[in-house]
């Protein structure tokens, strides 16, 4: 009769406990990651056809009031935004993208993060309407951490994150006035959205991590994506670039890299220097003319001229979205000393935060409904008139 | 086709021979019959019938051979020449016709309609593409793009059972 040695349970033992803790370890990893609950709400995610997706845009917009198909369609996508809320929660959100590929890369989580976003901002409508505001306007704040994490290191994730935080100033705008005087609720809210805002990268810190993406492409093994980039920038094969790439050795592109890290430095100093709102955008103008306008004369300046994001577009965006946010902000404090006082007060607080377009605070206004904050000055020279962002106040 | 000069040859040649009646008869009925045969079969090749010679009979098949490459001259004769020529300039231009339109056709393929340049979902979702939209049309063109990748994408809206499925990869 055959006996089992003395050391094989021991081994048998030992390996089950290795097995099961690289388990642990593998599904720890992934829970932490919160991009898997989201690609599984992507997945899920029931798709409205255009009549109820114009529906659900004038609902959170607030032109029309909830209908039944309104609240299906929420309904229906119920696993969605669950899975979405946890994720949002989560510490880490790795995409997954192979940064290697440059500026080849493709963003497909991009449209659905969209299209969740805008389901959420209807569901914290919907809330608000059914008095569930606590929940609504946790969902705001669940659309600016969705914008953190959607930020990655492209500008054009960037531009992503900040429309999701537009949505959510959006969503809170018309959320505030329906909230019942309640300053605990206001104060939390309040923090939690400062907290948001800090954790949000500046755009100098997303440009510096857009050029190293971008700068895997400008490599002689790249040289065809260069040559689609320069056919979908100017679609003309008079192009300079073009014939300059199709001759190109490494020595041509190692100079562009150089260039296009020395310009970019050069943009980013400028993003840092603390100018006001129209210097700012006047010097990013500035600094874009000339260095696209080099690459005529400057071989080493091509492929500068063809990766160089429209940075002071997206300056302004970045301005627009942090004044929206400010100008929440102050309303909270305004929402927050009626809880107190019962009445609005007469002016802002002494410390209110500012309108960026001019560097003041925010012009107040009390009408019959409830206020607005105006900005003191235009986001473009040719604008009407400058922002301003209207609040109800419950009667 | 079987030459006048070459039987004629062959026959002299073989001047000795000796031919019996049916030698001679089965010779002129094959130098009767004879249209584009082989050499061998033209004549007799060794026409030794009964021990000895007949230049007679050779003369007069000699002489039939003759009328009868004569007949079939004058039976060739008989088609008019302008008629020969009209259908060999017919077939000539027909062929001529076919290739030509042929390849004219190779060359030059039958105007289709344009077709729109098909860039895929993938494709417009690349950061290149994206920066480009966004340097174009700024966040509307940003979002239009992002929309139109999302409408071809999209796989939530197609729903497939189990029993699909199942029926998909049994192939029925």
């Amino acid at each position: 009769m055959k006996t089992v040695p003395e050391t094989t349970p021991r081994i048998v033992v030992c390996m089950v406990v290795t097995l099961l803790a690289l388990g642990t370890v593998t599904w720890a990893q992934q829970a932490g990651n919160a991009s898997l609950l989201y690609y599984q709400a992507f997945l899920l995610y029931e798709k409205p056809d255009d009549t109820m997706a114009q529906m659900i845009t004038d609902f959170r917009k607030g032109t029309i009031g909830v209908n039944a198909t309104i609240i299906e369609h929420i309904e229906k996508n119920r696993r969605v935004i669950d899975y979405v809320v946890a994720a949002a929660n989560m510490p880490t959100c790795d995409w997954g993208y192979d940064y290697r590929q440059g500026a080849d890369l493709a963003l497909p989580n991009l449209p659905a993060v969209r299209r969740i976003a805008f389901l959420l901002s209807a569901e914290a409508r919907l809330l608000a309407e059914q008095g569930d505001y606590a929940t609504a306007l946790d969902r705001c704040l669940t659309l600016r951490k969705m914008a953190l994490q959607t930020c990655d290191r492209t500008l054009i994730s960037y531009l992503v994150g900040i429309a999701l935080n537009g949505l959510a100033n959006g969503s809170l705008q018309g959320i505030l006035g329906l909230v019942p005087d309640d300053a605990g609720q206001l104060n939390r809210l309040r923090s939690q959205l400062t907290h948001t805002q800090e954790k949000f990268a500046p755009l100098a810190y997303c440009l510096g991590q857009e050029a190293d993406v971008c700068a895997q492409t400008m490599r002689i093994e790249k040289a065809d994506v260069i040559l689609k980039m320069v056919q979908e920038c100017d679609g003309s094969s008079a192009d300079p670039a073009l014939a300059r790439i199709q001759q190109a050795d490494e020595a041509f592109f190692e100079r562009n890299r150089t260039h296009w890290f020395s310009s970019t430095a050069l943009v980013i100093d400028t993003l840092e220097s603390s100018l006001p709102y129209s210097e700012m955008c006047a010097k990013l103008g500035e600094l874009d003319k000339r260095l696209c306008a080099e690459a005529q004369d400057n071989p080493d300046a091509t492929l500068t001229a063809i990766s160089l994001p429209a940075v002071g577009r997206i300056y302004q965006l970045t301005v627009r979205q942090q004044t929206h946010l400010n100008a929440i902000q102050t309303a909270i404090d305004l929402y927050i000393a009626k809880a107190g006082t019962g009445r609005l007060p007469d002016a802002l607080p002494a410390d209110s935060p500012r309108d960026l377009f001019s560097g003041e605070p925010f012009e107040y206004e009390r009408t019959d409904g409830g206020f607005i904050l105006r900005c003191r000055a235009k986001e473009y020279p040719d604008e009407d008139k400058p922002h301003e962002y209207e609040f109800i106040v419950k009667p | 086709m079987k030459p006048v000069r070459d039987i004629e040859e062959t026959i002299r040649r073989k001047l000795h021979v000796t031919a019996g009646p049916a030698l001679h008869d089965r010779v002129l009925a094959r130098i009767q019959n004879a249209d584009v045969r082989p050499k061998e079969t033209a004549v007799a090749p060794d026409g030794e019938v009964n021990g000895g010679t007949d230049p007679a009979v050779l003369g007069e098949l000699v002489a039939r051979h003759r009328q009868s490459m004569g007949a079939r001259h004058a039976i060739r004769r008989t088609l008019p020449l302008p008629f020969m020529t009209k259908a060999a300039a017919a077939a000539a231009v027909v062929v001529i016709a076919a290739l030509l339109a042929r390849h004219s056709l190779r060359r030059e393929p039958a105007p289709t309609p344009p077709r729109r340049a098909t860039v895929s979902a993938a494709e417009l979702l690349t950061v290149r593409r994206l920066n480009t939209v966004h340097r174009r049309a700024g966040m509307q063109g940003l979002e239009r793009q992002c929309e139109e990748a999302a409408e071809r994408v999209d796989i939530g809206h197609t729903k497939m059972s189990i029993e699909d499925l199942i029926a998909e990869f049994n192939g029925s």
